[in-house]
């Protein structure tokens, strides 16, 4: 069973270890101890200015690779490729008619040819 | 620490311009290593894990979503996982570190006083570092960071209250340690 979701009112843990009123409990008085104790001990912690710049610097650098080797964006294209405009919303009844008449002259140009050929 | 909604437009700046990955650094350098530096009791390897620990925040920089949580709770997970293995591969547990030892070494006012309060961070860092995972973050995030239980509350992703009840426990368990370990003040 998972402890970790009990409720507690203890005022050591509502205040940090620090004394929240007049009157504390008796038994909360060792805590307060131990809370005490626990921020004396732990004293925040600072990196060093040569460590913070020197890791500043080699980040940057590697932000600038990533950057340069993103290289431009890519342009997503549509889903659709678009009609060509002058066809955009052309009905295919007579897009296809004009298809067939554009095949029958190219046939009949082909024909011509080679008989010219024969001649 | 500021709202997650002003650290959302740095990381979306971020996310856009790597370079604007500074800012972030620097305002949340000191958390991460005091963090770690806690856990690992070294300033060669906190500083060794604190640079892979942001060089993999910028790494993954792109993948990060808000989701509630600020952008200090994701860094303090990459640092929790990192630090994890840390110990993980380490062939023996430390709990004293070389750079304490060399720290006082070199100051000779007040020796027995110094050597008091050295050999009392050391039984307190020995027994931090038999708390769970969890705990541990809690007690450096509330002491080491002084952080409110609220601010704790959103890091660990649980509630002001579940927080507040985790620390009265964690304190009860501390103190019964630190009395078997001899520390009675």
């Amino acid at each position: 069973m998972n402890t970790d979701s009990f409720q507690s009112t203890s005022p050591v843990a509502d205040s940090g270890g620090e004394p929240p009123s007049q009157t504390v409990d008796e038994d909360l008085a060792p805590l307060l101890a131990t809370a005490r104790r626990l921020k004396r001990t732990l004293p925040p912690v600072q990196p060093s200015p040569d460590f913070e710049e020197e890791l500043r610097a080699e980040l940057l650098t590697t932000a600038r690779a990533r950057r340069h080797a993103a290289g431009p964006r890519l342009v997503v294209e549509p889903d659709t490729w678009p009609l060509l405009p002058p066809l955009n919303g052309t009905s295919p009844v007579l897009l296809f008619s004009v298809g067939l008449a554009l095949l029958a002259l190219g046939l009949a140009l082909v024909h011509n040819l080679t008989k010219r050929q024969r001649s | 620490m500021t709202t997650p909604d002003a650290d959302e437009a740095l990381v979306r700046q971020a996310q856009a311009d790597p370079e604007a990955f500074g800012v972030l650094y620097s305002k949340y350098l000191s958390l991460v290593y005091s963090y770690v530096y806690y856990r690992v009791s070294s300033i060669h390897d906190t500083e060794d894990l604190v640079a892979r620990i942001f060089y993999q925040a910028l790494a993954h920089l792109k993948d990060y979503r808000p989701k509630g949580l600020p952008f200090s709770a994701w860094l303090l997970r990459i640092a929790h996982n990192l630090v994890a293995n840390w110990h993980r591969s380490q062939s023996r547990r430390r709990t004293f570190s070389l750079d304490d030892a060399f720290a006082t070494a070199d100051e000779r006012v007040d020796v027995v006083a110094k050597a008091e309060a050295q050999e009392e961070q050391q039984v307190l860092r020995t027994v931090i570092a038999d708390l769970s995972p969890r705990r541990q973050q809690l007690i450096l995030l509330k002491y080491a960071e002084g952080m409110s239980n609220a601010q704790i509350g959103t890091i660990m992703g649980c509630s002001e209250g579940a927080v507040k009840a985790l620390l009265h426990r964690t304190l009860l368990d501390l103190r019964e340690a630190l009395l078997a370990k001899g520390l009675r003040r």
